[in-house]
């Protein structure tokens, strides 16, 4: 019930613009032919101490290689590797311009209100990185909610504490939204060697953490057709990197420090929706290892600016047209001197909408300049049809492309000046089916993809033993995803049963080495089964979730001599609500590895055995309630 | 185009064989970082048998050797394998069979025989020649050697320890573990080696990083003086200087396979095996039949190759060893 009763209208409008901002609309198109999931709400609410490595470790077929509690995790999403995932933060890139990747574990996840699995390339919309698949992580306030404030404390096994505290204000006009959070953890944990018959429980240590960072939003409606908005995520991430021998001393420690400040305009009339964005992005990494004497520092620095337009020239046709600026710059001692890479690219794309809006189809194609050399012209062809209110069809075909990181090119030792982009083709189709009957509801998709990449880069040795990246092999990624929801409500009650699956060949189908065993060979760390299931019981506001995730076997030598075997692991998280006239108090717990399995996901990095969190979100009334 | 594969990898048996009375060459395969993945392999010049997991097979009860083994060399009958990031020797019989290990080294490389009852232990961050008692195998002191030391030469109760992080060879005096000089090689020099005239050659990788060029150097081990030194273009990293069998050519890699007699006034100008579209990592030439063995690691990922060559360069024969082959042990 609106309390506003008398400016409904005034409401309706503004509630009109939710969501409206340029970068909205290129979600929308981005998404057209192509499987795209949101994590659900309830299952969010239940990770919201959690950074999105988990959430999408135990919620999509992408797999995360993560190296332990508070350690780098990066994806493996449909056989591409870290830097062939584009993260988007409201649609900029967050990918480390000399890594090529970035830590989904500095990434909280309470951070977002929409978290987004875009599955496939689509490198003519969002440029290089953009192979395997986008996860898009969008800020997406209301005007007109009042004040709003919840505060997280939690707590859980091997001395971790989390405090996170978000306040919103909103009205018709403005917007602030400011969340802050602190996560650390002692993190010594114990685990399973089980090649040590006489000790097998060891202590991991020298892994403690401390992430630190605020969000801050401000959106302006200036009138019914203009929206400003400017966002900052400054964040500090300290931590210690254990030895790989566990026992052994380490004197390992890394420091990410991260600034992203972001400002949009948004134009928006019935026919005509403009868009100017900057973006200025910051990461700096320490890195020191006392113990030999390493001390390295990076800085790079990220400038991105971009107009994008969206015009409906005729009553089915969308056009959008678009330039875009970034320009990457890198301070290390590791190069020779400070380099910098730029890019300019021009976009256009056109939206057809035939039989009433039940068949719709997108086509898209990016030019770009490059400072080092060519980028391919890139581009893509999607359609998706309604064949009936229950089944959609949707297929979609793609040029994709990396371009090579700065360290790639720069690197001393090794850095290659002459690497040429990875770049490929990329297929799909998939199905969708959903149906309602009575109170359950019910979700069953498939996807098929093929993508082959030419030119993929890879470190080898170089001329003195020191590794250098070439472009070396041909890799052919193949195969299936499927999602089941089965969904019942009944008064308060929901139950909900949620299944992921993946299945992954990313096979080398071509080297250039003398007598290199690779070929028809999968890529390591590339699992070719992952199922990811969850069952939730849902009592109004409190849920219970029971999730089970299988990954099968990881090959940890390119030429698959050697593995890790699968693993199975299993959590319980519940959320309890109760709600009091001056505010909501929610309680929540986790218990992690439930069933006490030994596993790793990645050779030598052990993972804890059972372990909790608990902690308890207050939060104020809700205006509307 | 998505037919399903059957997930479960098929178990690498490994073939039976029979080894014969010929000379073995063992392989050492440093593993990828981290992964605990070192092995040894066997190459049995009588019959071209290979084994490539051989501690394994040796060692049924405790297969695993550890993280990164950088080196092997046999002491008084026994094999000493050191393993870098493992922080240990493992010492075996002749047979390869596990006797004991030696613990408290840093990060050891290198073992360097100085008495039937005393050797030197190199270490890549301890800061330390770490001294050993060969009857107890224990670490009974250690020598402050400040840098990453690597390979080490015996001559005139001397120790000539090279030096990645240092300009400097260090000299040691092994009768009283005293550092007594230090000789100007250029940086990022491993590799040392003494020829038939009892001289002393250190090659060193130079910095492209910082544009310094590599050198070959000759030092009088006597006066400690370099007497000769060969520069490189900076574009080389040379490494992994050898000598063959009569210690009058040495071999290095520098991408391909060079070689030069020690009394060429020159460095080769052109290798003496090239490169091709492989990636050279470890070299040795095997002191019975003057043969070339070179390691292939490929893309650090996977089984080298390890190819055998004949002293005109032709290759004699190519097989498959443990992951990042970097060097061999001729019996």
């Amino acid at each position: 019930m609106y309390v506003f009763t008398n400016t409904h209208v005034l409401a309706q409008d503004t509630v009109s613009l939710q969501g409206v901002e340029v970068i909205a609309k290129k979600n929308q198109l981005s998404q057209i032919g192509k499987k795209t999931e949101q994590i659900d709400s309830t299952i969010k609410e239940q990770f919201k101490l959690n950074s999105i490595a988990d959430v999408l470790s135990l919620n999509t077929p992408i797999f995360i290689k993560n190296y332990g509690p508070g350690a780098l995790a990066t994806t493996a999403f449909r056989g591409g590797n870290a830097s062939q995932t584009a993260i988007l933060w409201n649609g900029f890139n967050l990918q480390n311009a000399m890594l090529g990747q970035s830590d989904l574990c500095l990434i909280p996840s309470f951070l977002f209100e929409n978290i987004d699995v875009e599955y496939g390339g689509s490198s003519s919309l969002w440029g290089s990185g953009a192979v395997g698949g986008s996860i898009r992580l969008n800020n997406n306030t209301l005007f007109d909610q009042g004040l709003k404030a919840s505060s997280n404390f939690g707590a859980g096994s091997f001395g971790l504490k989390n405090i996170s505290t978000n306040i919103l204000f909103s009205n018709r006009r403005f917007i602030s939204s400011s969340k802050i959070y602190d996560s650390r953890s002692v993190n010594n944990f114990n685990y399973l060697d089980t090649t040590d018959k006489e000790r097998p429980i060891k202590q991991q240590k020298n892994a403690s953490y401390d992430f630190l960072g605020l969000m801050q939003q401000l959106k302006f409606l200036i009138n019914s057709k203009n929206i400003l908005s400017v966002n900052a995520w400054l964040n500090t991430n300290k931590r210690r990197l254990p030895s790989f021998s566990p026992l052994a001393e380490s004197k390992t420690y890394q420091r990410d420090d991260a600034t992203r400040i972001t400002a949009n305009w948004s134009f928006i009339n019935s026919k005509f929706r403009s868009g100017v964005r900057a973006g200025f992005f910051e990461d700096k990494i320490n890195y020191t290892d006392s113990l030999i004497s390493l001390f390295s520092k990076s800085k790079t620095q990220t400038i991105i600016a971009e107009n994008e337009n969206y015009l409906t020239w005729r009553q089915h046709h969308q056009l959008n047209f678009g330039v875009n600026f970034s320009s990457s710059s890198a301070f290390t001692n590791n190069y020779e001197s400070k380099k910098t890479l730029s890019r300019a690219s021009v976009l256009v794309g056109n939206k057809f909408s035939f039989l009433g809006g039940k068949w719709l189809t997108y086509f898209s194609a990016r030019a770009e300049y490059f400072s080092v050399g060519t980028l391919p012209v890139t581009g893509n062809v999607s359609t998706e049809y309604n064949l009936t209110k229950h089944f959609v069809l949707m297929a979609s075909t793609a040029k994709v492309y990396r371009q090579p990181t700065l360290n790639e090119l720069y690197w001393l030792p090794g850095g290659n000046i002459n690497l040429k982009p990875e770049q490929g083709y990329t297929y799909e189709g998939s199905i969708n089916y959903k149906t309602q009957i009575s109170n359950v509801s019910l979700f069953i998709s498939g996807a098929a993809y093929s993508r082959k990449i030419d030119n993929w880069i890879l470190w080898v040795p170089g001329v003195n033993g020191n590794p250098s990246p070439i472009n070396v092999q041909q890799v052919w990624s193949r195969g299936t995803e499927t999602t089941w929801k089965i969904h019942y409500y009944k008064n308060k009650f929901s139950y909900k049963v949620n299944v992921v699956t993946g299945y992954v060949l990313s096979t080398v189908e071509a080297n250039a080495q003398e007598n290199d065993n690779t070929v028809r060979k999968q890529l390591i760390y590339t699992p070719r089964y992952t199922v990811n299931a969850n069952f939730l019981v849902g009592y109004n506001k409190t849920a219970l979730t029971f999730f089970n995730q299988y990954v099968g076997y990881r090959f940890t030598t390119s030429d698959n001599s050697q593995w890790l075997n699968p693993y199975q692991v299993s959590s319980l998280r519940l959320n309890y609500s109760v709600e009091t006239k001056l505010a909501d108090f929610i309680v929540f717990a986790a218990c992690n590895n439930l069933l006490n399995k030994n596993y790793t996901i990645l050779s030598g990095r052990p993972m804890p055995l059972r372990n909790y969190e608990f902690g308890i979100t207050i939060q104020t009334k809700n205006k509307n309630t | 185009m998505i037919s399903c594969v059957k997930d479960k990898p098929q178990d690498i048996v490994q073939p039976q064989v029979q080894l014969t009375n010929a000379k073995k060459v063992y392989i050492i395969n440093e593993g990828n970082f981290g992964s605990g993945n070192s092995s040894v392999s066997l190459y049995d010049t009588g019959n071209d048998a290979v084994i490539e997991n051989f501690y394994q097979t040796q060692n049924t009860a405790s297969p695993t050797i550890g993280d990164v083994a950088q080196s092997l060399t046999k002491i008084n009958g026994k094999f000493y394998l050191v393993v870098n990031n493992s922080g240990k020797i493992i010492v075996c019989d002749d047979q390869f069979k596990k006797l004991s290990q030696i613990t408290k080294l840093s990060s050891p490389r290198y073992i360097l025989p100085i008495t039937n009852q005393k050797a030197y232990v190199s270490d890549y961050n301890g800061n330390e020649i770490s001294i050993i008692d060969l009857n107890s195998n224990t670490k009974i002191d250690s020598i402050p050697c400040p840098g990453f030391t690597e390979e080490m030469a015996l001559i005139y109760n001397k120790a000539f320890v090279t030096n990645i992080k240092r300009n400097y060879t260090y000299v040691i005096n092994t009768i009283n573990n005293a550092k007594t000089d230090s000789i100007d090689v250029g940086t990022n020099a491993g590799s040392i080696v003494i020829d038939k005239n009892d001289k002393v050659w250190v090659l060193s990788g130079g910095d492209q990083t910082n544009n310094i060029a590599g050198k070959l150097s000759r030092i009088n081990p006597i006066n400690n003086q370099v007497e000769v030194s060969y520069s490189f273009n900076v574009t080389e990293s040379p490494f992994h200087l050898c000598l063959n069998r009569t210690k009058d050519t040495l071999y290095f890699l520098s991408g391909g396979i060079y070689r030069m007699a020690i009394s060429d006034n020159n460095l080769p100008s052109s290798a003496f095996i090239a490169k091709g579209t492989k990636t050279f990592y470890g070299l040795g030439v095997n002191p019975n039949d003057y043969t070339i063995y070179a390691s292939d690691a490929l893309n650090f990922n996977q089984k080298s190759n390890i190819y055998i060559y004949n002293t005109n360069g032709s290759e004699k024969k190519y097989f498959k060893a443990g992951i990042i082959a970097n060097g061999f042990y001729f019996e």
